[in-house]
């Protein structure tokens, strides 16, 4: 019996086996890896298990509430400014700051941008990261916007106030804390000849993003835009009103 | 029947890689993969070893363990000095399994050489 396993199982046929066992392992792994791990920055762009989705919802439900509770605080600083001459500066005095905070609904001549992810395809991640719309690029157009002298800007329906920013985070835009995404609605109050001359003038950020795809940048004149007040927060915890000095 | 034990531990070890889930950026696939060949070309020596009758173990276990060490410092290296010194390693080893391959396929080529001028033989002797 010894003998018959000496010939058939040869003492060597065991550790070589085990190494086939550890080398068939590794072959295997390496071929189910990811190609090049320095290009896996697009899986952790990846959106995460747990998907924006239900917070936007519910941030879409709040905005109306906060938006019909400052109304109601405008109606009753209106009834109260009805009582006395006083009271009547302060009110319009108050509605006024109001309006520069971006906190009511305004309207007035603008124009609107729309920014789209284009329709190109390509197999290059560069080249696919100009084809779409990122953060830095609403960051850029309001700034000009403000720049070219916009009284008010919304993106996509949400006011942008003293303390907007916009971020990536994954497959999204955030303006402040609601998710958006292609296409991008940017609409400005002001002078509709200044503002779109201004954005759509030559070798400007918009410009260069036409470049690359027509289709990503529209630019619109409007005669009226509706804006919405701004519905963030606008607790503040650390700043207080420096008393005026005697 | 010799390879019967080594092919079963081949498809064994495939088959438990993909029950293994691999997180994206654990380990680059430079290092598992030279650790592959390192692997590859322990085995076909292993097998020539034990064809020629002068297999010894512990030859054999520090021989894989010591590959696959080099050739994951080389990679590391390589990172490091922004050359791909892994080639050499990649180059080494490639070069060895080749002639470990060869040399086995003598040993079988001879045997059935051997063996077809015996009936030779036998069917002049008829």
């Amino acid at each position: 019996m010894a003998k018959l396993t000496n010939t058939t199982f040869p003492q060597w046929t065991a550790p070589v086996s085990a190494i086939a066992l550890v080398f068939g392992f590794l072959i295997a792994a390496a071929m189910r890896m990811p190609a090049d791990p320095a290009t896996s920055s697009l899986y952790a762009m990846r959106p995460s298990t747990s998907t924006p989705q239900p917070i936007g919802a519910g941030i879409d439900e709040r905005d109306a509430e906060i938006k019909k509770l400052r109304d109601q605080i405008t109606e009753l600083q209106d009834a109260m400014a009805n009582q006395s001459k006083q009271t009547a500066v302060l009110n319009s005095n108050l509605q006024e700051v109001k309006l520069f905070a971006g906190l009511t609904e305004v309207s007035g001549p603008g124009i609107e941008i729309l920014l789209r992810d284009s329709k190109q395809k390509s197999g290059d991640v560069d080249v696919i990261n100009q084809y779409n719309v990122h953060d830095r690029d609403v960051l850029v157009v309001v700034n000009d916007l403000w720049m070219s002298g916009a009284e008010a800007i919304s993106v996509n329906g949400h006011r942008l106030a003293k303390n907007s920013n916009f971020r990536c985070e994954g497959p999204v835009i955030y303006v402040g804390r609601v998710p958006i995404a292609s296409p991008v609605r940017i609409s400005a109050i002001g002078d509709p000849e200044t503002l779109y001359g201004a954005m759509s003038m030559q070798g400007r950020y918009l410009d260069n993003i036409k470049k690359t795809d027509p289709y990503m940048v529209e630019i619109t004149k409007k005669e009226k835009v509706v804006l919405q007040g701004y519905t963030g927060s606008t607790e503040l915890n650390f700043t207080k009103t420096v008393e005026a000095k005697q | 029947m010799k390879f019967v034990l080594p092919i079963l531990a081949l498809i064994a070890g495939i088959v438990a890689a993909y029950f293994v889930r691999f997180p994206a950026t654990a380990v680059p696939r430079e290092y598992v993969g030279v650790a592959a060949l390192a692997g590859f070309d322990t085995l076909l020596g292993g097998i020539r070893a034990g064809l020629e009758a002068r297999f010894k173990a512990d030859l054999f276990a520090t021989g894989f363990v010591f590959n696959i060490l080099l050739g994951m410092g080389l990679v590391y290296l390589g990172t490091k000095l922004g050359i791909e010194v892994y080639l050499a390693a990649v180059v080494a080893l490639g070069g060895r399994i080749f002639a470990n391959l060869s040399i086995i396929r003598r040993h079988y080529l001879a045997r059935w050489a051997d063996a077809r001028e015996k009936r030779n033989m036998e069917v002049s002797q008829l």
